[in-house]
């Protein structure tokens, strides 16, 4: 396995995409979903889901990747609502979990110092989006079963 | 206005019928030559020939290289890119057959390409109208006041999360999300403190209802507490936007009602306002947020002409005359980085505007001619890293805007991508709008840009490309079907990744991102800190609320709304009613759920 | 994976345990032969547990919501617990998916612990459906989920799959479905129980109806079930408590006209054939993938294409018993 995460695939790597809370802007979720899509992912798509309905999605589905979309200012108190359910289920660990949407600075580094795996602002461009998640998913040897 | 008894449906079922089967475009065509419109060409026959001649021998000295790409498209954030290709240079011959009176003609008069009134800038100043509103009422109330006193003539109010989506403070829905982003309203006593000490017959108010079904709410709120504040409705000047298109694509939600009773609602919403409020704008259709979710300059306004003309036709069909109400309808563009084809599609706009008001909706009052618009400066042109590059990039928006003469201006704070604007990126985006005005001399003079061949073609080509959408949606059925169908879900999932991927490709080229990159993350910007505990502040009001109202009686009043429902009634005055009582709005919504059901649209990808 | 480890986690699943059997599915998903075998060999009495209903038809019919309605209804009516296994095609450019039938029945459905919802890609093989989804209604029979919904892919003919792996076939279509009779004619659809014809407040559902419960009358045997037709409107959740009680009337007949039997031997033969559909394609891969010249060998005119096929025939095969072995020795 290589470190670097260079030609690995993502194929059949699932990945969960979710609105937190009430965020009303779709546009940035549905590309990246297309742009995981592209890249040999399953993505499943829920909408708007509070943390709750999050981890549900995740118990079930088990995906690998669990994906947060938060335009609406709530990336702090329901995000961290989000890990800490996770954690109780111990769904962290085995999972790697992103978060992404319109974030200021200094909550990137809280959000990062709470667990979440990787953050990314509007301007993430598609290989940092790709290559990040790669590097996670093989640093926590979940790129095969 | 009044409605009509004895109003003709028939011919409304026929030109329905007309449109959907051959078009708008068509029908137009139709209407327009039997009105027998005699067309003069500006230019001599004799000069475009010589033009002509000397232009090809202009052509033959260009290089190759220029030759082959002599028109070429153009790719701007959320642009037209393919659709509207430029030339190197632009000639009378691109515009050979312009005629003076018929396609630009006077600011203020027919066709209004020019502007909707005479003298334009000259008379009214553009209203400068901030948005405001976070925290709790009492929080936004200041800000409201601060930005009055410093020379705001108008105010726009913007609600949370939780308000716009119609659940009260308390809901688990809203956990973690009351107060930010927006005010948190959740009675009418939530209205009276965010207007405390505010003169509302003087300002004009809008409210940043982006629904058809909160608008109803929050405005039946916003007029029971200017009653209850000592004013009377009739002297009430204020917006709400209640665009069915916001609430059924353009935004997403965990619970939404089908796109149908979105609609009827929103005609509901119009007719109430009309024959209630007469000063107040019933209805903005909302083009900004469309296009920042994802589509071009030109869908954003196919479609909210295409919603108009829908709405239009209901209204007709309930039995009112269209001079009854097109003179208050208004739009709400958004202004992008293509700087001359944001100020041709204005004016091609009011162009298209003035014939669809008059040929197909058969209006015969100037007024009901006028495109009336708002505009705001693009948010998602506007970047994180140098953020104070964003106060050039508004500032040029702004002054699209202002060329094509927009009835009122919001400029985007340069802190856009980081969160809800601090007081001091406000008072800047304040001071752009107020240095153009004053400082420049471009409001002296209507319409400046008429006659540029460049800008002619490109509003020749603008109303084009609009009017061939509009029929598009049309033969589809109309706007509600070709939402229901997911079109127009799936083309803004489409554009939105074509675009996201040609910025990675450096194809759409952005200062400071793809092009001349940023060295180092600009972190030094002040940004916003929302005000803590608004939920906890709500609950206490909420519960407080509760336990002194009526409570029998508001679960009343929320039956005779769903009754009136049920009957095809309109729910405005119903609504009205629940709100003198204290519902709340989460259980309005409620009420709204469990008539018309819930419906998830169709996105695919 | 130990075998110690895989056989708690099964007896895990097999209790109920809702993130154990999620593993176990991801598990069958990726590929994984250990829990394949494992599974293959101990699940006999899945077999006659079992209640699979598969629900098929064009996208847009409004499946999704439709079944979130019905799963509810139907635990109402009958208690215990159901599971729901959706799948959505896969992309062939890219070998991704995008899943959104979860988010139309997680409305009605989220919360309620009675309800498991797992969502697939079709993966690559043909008609939609892989081993993957069918073991998991397997597990989930085993897991004490007394019906299992296999939601299929609906794009026309590729849809035969969920209704081989399922006792009670259900075809949702529109009243603007197209021709919807031709499409029924066409063999595709002609093999259900239940005809549901939903969102019914458009177009002429009557008409369609009726056009319909003709061309089965005319097909159907007298003597046996006579698929019913009816309508909903299921945003708004009309009709969905006689499609709950059209379900429950035919798992009945199933059993007591000894049909169920009869479906389960289909369900078995399918299961076997795709079994080994799977095995000859992967051995297909990669024999392929270690004999690439035999490409360009093919296409050269002077060369014996009989031999260079019975060459391949002769190699996969190999390859399928070499495969098949070593995996039964690992398990």
């Amino acid at each position: 396995m290589d470190a670097s995460g260079e030609n690995l695939s993502l194929k059949r790597i699932k990945v969960l995409i979710a609105k937190l809370g009430l965020d009303t802007h779709w546009r940035g979720a549905i590309t990246v979903a297309h742009i995981l899509k592209n890249a040999g992912m399953d993505v499943l798509y829920l909408g708007n889901s509070m943390p709750e309905d999050i981890i549900e999605a995740v118990i079930d589905e088990d995906p690998q990747v669990v994906g947060l979309s938060s335009l609406g200012g709530a990336h702090l108190s329901l995000g961290e609502k989000v890990l800490e359910l996770a954690k109780t289920h111990n769904l962290h660990n085995t999972k790697v979990y992103v978060i992404g949407g319109v974030i200021p600075p200094d909550d990137e580094q809280k959000l990062l110092k709470i667990g979440y795996d990787l953050v990314f602002g509007a301007n993430a461009t598609e290989q940092e989006i790709i290559n990040g998640i790669k590097n996670k998913l093989s640093e926590k040897g979940l790129l095969t079963i | 206005m009044q409605k009509h008894e004895n109003h003709e449906n028939k011919s409304l079922e026929a030109l329905k019928d007309s449109i959907i089967q051959k078009g708008v475009s068509k029908v137009l065509e139709e209407r327009l030559a039997a009105g027998g419109l005699k067309r003069q060409k500006l230019f001599s026959e004799e000069a475009l020939k010589e033009i002509k001649q000397k232009y090809e021998e202009w052509m033959n000295i260009l290089d190759e290289k220029t030759r082959q790409s002599f028109s070429r498209p153009f790719y701007t954030i959320l642009g037209s890119k393919e659709r509207l290709p430029r030339s190197l240079i632009y000639t009378p011959l691109d515009v050979s057959e312009l005629d003076y009176l018929n396609d630009i003609g006077f600011s203020g008069h027919p066709p209004f390409t020019r502007g909707i009134h005479p003298n334009m800038y000259r008379g009214k100043q553009i209203t400068i109208r901030p948005i405001v509103g976070f925290g709790t009422p009492e929080d936004t109330n200041k800000r409201i006041r601060f930005l009055l006193s410093h020379g705001a003539t108008g105010i726009n109010i913007v609600f949370d999360l939780p308000t716009i989506q119609e659940y009260d403070s308390t809901h688990p829905y809203a956990k973690g999300q009351v107060g930010l982003c927006g005010v948190a309203i959740d009675t009418i006593e939530d209205m009276k403190l965010l207007f405390e000490n505010v003169q509302l017959d003087t300002l004009s108010v809008s409210l940043t209802t982006h629904y058809p079904s909160n608008t109803m709410i929050l405005t039946a709120m916003f007029l029971v507490a200017a009653e209850e504040m000592g004013y009377e409705w009739r002297d009430l000047r204020g917006t709400v936007q209640n665009d069915p298109v916001m609430e059924a694509v353009v935004r997403t939600s965990p619970e939404s009602l089908p796109p149908t009773a979105i609609f009827k609602i929103h005609v509901d919403n119009m007719e109430f306002l009309r024959l209630n409020v007469p000063k107040w704008n019933f209805v903005t259709y909302n083009g900004y947020n469309l296009r920042e979710a994802g589509v071009d300059e030109i869908t954003e306004i196919a479609v909210a002409f295409s919603n108009a003309l829908e709405a239009s036709l209901e209204m007709m069909r309930r039995g009112y005359q269209p001079d009854e109400f097109l003179d208050r309808m208004a739009f709400f563009w958004g202004i992008g980085n293509d700087f001359f084809l944001e100020i041709a599609r204005m004016r091609a706009a009011r162009r298209i505007w003035y014939k669809l008001a008059r040929y197909i909706l058969g209006s015969s009052s100037s007024r009901s001619w006028w495109c009336r618009f708002h505009v705001q400066t693009s948010g998602i042109s506007l970047t994180r890293v140098e953020p104070l590059n964003n106060i050039a990039r508004s500032t040029l928006h702004a002054l699209a805007g202002i060329l094509g003469h927009a009835q009122s201006l919001h400029v985007s704070c340069y802190d856009e991508a980081y969160s809800v604007p601090t007081e001091a990126a406000h008072l800047i985006s304040l001071r752009i709008q107020q240095i153009i005005q004053e400082e420049t001399g471009i409001t002296e003079v209507v319409d400046p840009l008429a006659g540029s061949f460049y800008v002619e073609w490109l509003t020749n080509r603008a109303e084009e490309e609009i009017l061939k959408e509009i029929d598009l949606i049309w033969r589809m059925g109309g706007l509600t079907k070709a939402i229901e169908m997911g079109w127009l879900h799936r083309k803004i999932a489409e554009f939105s990744y074509t675009d996201y991927k040609q910025i990675q490709e450096k194809i759409i080229k952005i200062v400071g991102v793809n092009y001349y990159e940023s060295e180092k993350e600009d972190h030094q910007i002040d940004v916003f800190r929302y005000p803590e505990n608004a939920e906890e502040r709500q609950r206490i009001k909420l519960e407080k609320i509760r336990s002194e109202r009526d409570n029998e009686l508001v679960a009343d009043k929320i039956e005779k709304i769903k009754e009136a429902a049920k009957d095809g009634k309109n729910l405005f005055p119903y609504v009205v009613e629940a709100v003198r009582e204290r519902a709340t709005e989460g259980e309005l919504f409620e009420a709204f759920k469990q008539v018309y059901g819930l419906w998830t649209p169709l996105v695919r990808i | 994976m130990a075998s110690a480890e895989l056989e708690k986690l099964i007896s895990e699943a097999v209790k109920g345990d809702r993130k154990s059997i999620s593993r176990l599915i991801t598990m069958l998903e990726r590929g994984d032969k250990q829990s394949f075998h494992y599974l293959v060999n101990n699940i006999k009495d899945s077999y006659t547990a079992s209640y699979i209903v598969g629900f098929v038809g064009p996208p847009g019919a409004g499946k999704s919501t439709l079944l979130g309605k019905l799963v509810k209804k139907l635990l109402e009516k009958q208690g215990g617990k159901i599971g729901v296994l959706t799948v959505d095609p896969t992309s062939l450019l890219s070998g991704g998916s995008f899943m959104g039938n979860r988010i139309r029945m997680v409305e009605d459905l989220k919360g309620i612990n009675q309800v498991y919802v797992r969502s697939f890609s079709a993966g690559h093989s043909l008609g939609g459906l892989t081993v993957g989804v069918y073991f998991a209604s397997k597990l989930l029979t085993l897991a004490g989920y007394n019906t299992v919904f296999i939601e299929g892919v609906g794009a026309g003919h590729l849809d035969v799959k969920p209704l081989l792996y399922s006792h009670t076939r259900v075809a949702v279509l529109t009243p603007t479905s197209g021709d919807i009779i031709q499409m029924v004619k066409a063999g595709v659809m002609e093999l259900c129980d239940l005809y549901i014809i939903n969102r019914a407040d458009e177009g002429n559902p009557f008409f369609v109806k009726s056009q319909l419960e003709e061309t089965l009358r005319l097909r159907i045997h007298p003597d046996k079930w006579v698929p019913p037709v009816l309508t909903t409107i299921a945003t708004a959740e009309k009709g969905v408590q006689e499609v709950a009680e059209a379900i429950l009337q035919h798992k009945k007949y199933l059993e007591d006209s000894g049909e169920y039997c009869r479906r389960i031997k289909d369900m078995v033969v399918t299961e076997l054939k795709d079994i080994f559909t799977t095995e000859v394609n992967e051995a297909f891969e990669s024999f392929m993938e270690k004999n690439k010249t035999l490409i360009d060998k093919y296409l050269k005119n002077d060369e014996n294409k009989t031999a260079i096929i019975s060459y391949i025939v002769e190699g996969v095969t190999e390859e399928i018993v070499r495969r098949w072995v070593v995996d039964v020795a690992e398990t």
